[in-house]
């Protein structure tokens, strides 16, 4: 189709329609907003009175003694509370010194030494006694067995009874560590 | 064809709201009138709307030209307050329009109007600067772009517009009237040959419309008023008992009307002549492509004196085509399921204000 109407009307025409466009849509965005607000309003009018009604029992109860059986119950469960705290922490750190200590003996031992049985025990004032049994090949070899012991820094003392010695090989053996 | 289909459906459901259509009015300008019609879209198709005629005072418009600017503000204000127009679609008068071909080679062409314009001077009377010009593609290759092209002195638009603009009425188009009235008469889709034959009051326009494209036009100062002016002086009678007479009798062959036949054959036999001479330009001349022109398939008549009695069987005759009284309906309403207003013989003179006010529906 010939138009033969100048092109500076051509573009005044597109920029009129993109206005119209924009206010049919900015018209009909308004009234989508307009008639959601409304039938949006009773709803929020109801929550918002419902919200205020409660906020104002929760500040009432809130405000309300508490009666004195409730509250030999809260201290009751606060205490338990407390020994079960206590008692997880005891149980966490069960094994933690003697796997220590254990694992110390076991690298000073020398490997014709052999060991049966180490005995564990918490004493008072915090002193950690640990008894250690075996076999050693001869006395040299247990004198050099406590001699590592005596060395080794975590020990605070290391007691050979002299009646270890009585046998010249194939010694059983009795030591007892106190652990710092 | 689904496609359309769909989209009429989804319009049907979903129109485009009034404000965005700017439905506008087609509106005829001649020398001594000016009609309006305005077309609707409905979920039953397009209907009529409001439609009607306004005198203009004579030394308002002369041959297409804007000579008194202020008088025809006034007859577009009146119109504007009385009727509600404020967007329009305006048909140009053929005798300011250049209607030319022209071939364009692709080879380098980057933008066609640019193209276009380089060439402007060779074909019309104006500088480019001071043309307004509009294409159509014709046909198209990998080498050549055919193009139909209408230019007009940009004075005269400005003019136009200008009283529009005072008038507070928008322009949507300026259209040639060839166009106009194609778009009315010719079924949408028809790609055929066809002349159109507007005898209007003042004038005659010739138009050949080929693959739906205006593809030639000319203008002939003979009108129903020089007929009716013919039989007063011959007869002399008053204007209204020729008018009478020339609507009664016609060109009908009858011992009756023997005297008024040959009074009237002087000033038809010129259109038919001038009718000849566009025929045989159309046969004997080669396209763009070397090639015959289609033959003109169907002669159509519009305009206020197109149904005169006998008009279509002479120059069906002498001319050796088929010619036939338009239906300006054609792309607007079913007449067989719907009568329209406009009586048949009024609506032949509504022919490119319907066209025009068509242009709202097809793409601008």
């Amino acid at each position: 189709m010939i138009n033969l109407i100048p092109n500076e009307e051509k573009k005044k025409k597109v920029l009129d329609f993109y206005f119209r466009l924009s206010v049919v849509f900015l018209m009909v965005l308004g009234s989508a907003m307009i008639i959601a607000s409304v039938s949006i309003l009773p709803s929020y009018l109801l929550s918002s009175v419902k919200k205020n009604t409660n906020i104002a029992k929760l500040e009432s109860i809130k405000n309300t003694p508490l009666p004195q059986d409730d509250q030999k119950t809260l201290l009751a469960v606060s205490d338990l509370n407390n020994r079960l705290t206590m008692i997880e922490n005891g149980d966490k750190n069960k094994y933690l010194v003697s796997e220590n200590v254990i694992s110390e003996i076991i690298l000073r031992k020398m490997s014709d030494i052999k060991i049966t049985q180490i005995s564990y025990s918490n004493g008072t004032n915090q002193d950690r006694t640990i008894l250690v049994n075996g076999y050693a090949p001869s006395r040299d070899r247990l004198l050099l067995f406590k001699q590592a012991l005596v060395n080794d820094p975590k020990f605070k003392s290391v007691d050979l009874p002299i009646s270890n010695f009585i046998k010249g090989s194939n010694i059983s053996f009795s030591l007892t560590l106190l652990a710092k | 064809m689904f496609l359309d289909s769909f989209n009429r459906f989804f319009f049907r459901l979903f129109p485009i709201p009034k404000f965005l259509v700017t439905s506008s009015f087609g509106l005829d300008i001649s020398d001594e009138s000016l009609k309006f019609v305005e077309l609707i879209a409905t979920n039953n198709g397009i209907k009529l709307g409001k439609y009607g005629e306004r005198k203009i005072p004579i030394g308002i418009i002369e041959a297409g030209k804007i000579k008194d600017s202020k008088g025809l503000e006034n007859v577009l204000t009146t119109l504007r307050k009385e009727e509600g127009i404020k967007f329009v679609r305006v048909s140009l008068p053929e005798e300011q329009v250049y209607l030319f071909k022209l071939n364009l080679d692709k080879a380098g062409l980057i933008n066609v109007r640019e193209g276009i314009e380089l060439s402007l001077e060779e074909h019309i009377p104006i500088q480019a600067q001071e043309a307004i010009f509009d294409y159509e593609t014709l046909k198209e290759d990998d080498q050549k772009l055919a193009l139909q092209i209408g230019a007009i002195p940009q004075n005269i638009i400005e003019n136009y517009l200008l009283v529009f603009r005072n008038s507070l009425i928008s322009v949507q188009s300026f259209e040639l009237e060839a166009q106009a009235i194609s778009r009315s008469v010719i079924k949408k889709g028809d790609k055929g040959t066809y002349m159109i034959v507007d005898f209007g009051r003042t004038r005659a326009g010739i138009f050949i419309i080929s693959e739906g494209v205006a593809v030639f036009t000319s203008t002939l100062n003979l009108g129903g008023d020089m007929l009716t002016g013919m039989i007063k002086k011959n007869f002399n009678v008053t204007t209204e008992e020729a008018e009478q007479m020339k609507k009664k009798f016609g060109l009908q062959r009858n011992s009756d009307n023997r005297e008024i036949f040959s009074v009237l054959l002087n000033s038809v036999s010129v259109l038919r002549d001038e009718m000849m001479k566009n025929l045989l330009y159309w046969q004997t001349h080669k396209d763009e492509y070397g090639k015959d022109h289609p033959p003109v398939e169907k002669i159509l008549l519009t305009g206020g004196d197109a149904n005169l009695i006998g008009l279509a069987e002479y120059f069906s005759i002498s001319t050796k085509n088929k010619v036939e009284v338009g239906n300006v309906w054609t792309n607007i309403t079913d007449t067989g399921n719907s009568t329209p207003e406009i009586t048949f013989n009024k609506s032949l003179t509504f022919a490119a204000a319907l066209g025009l006010a068509l242009g709202d529906f097809e793409y601008d």
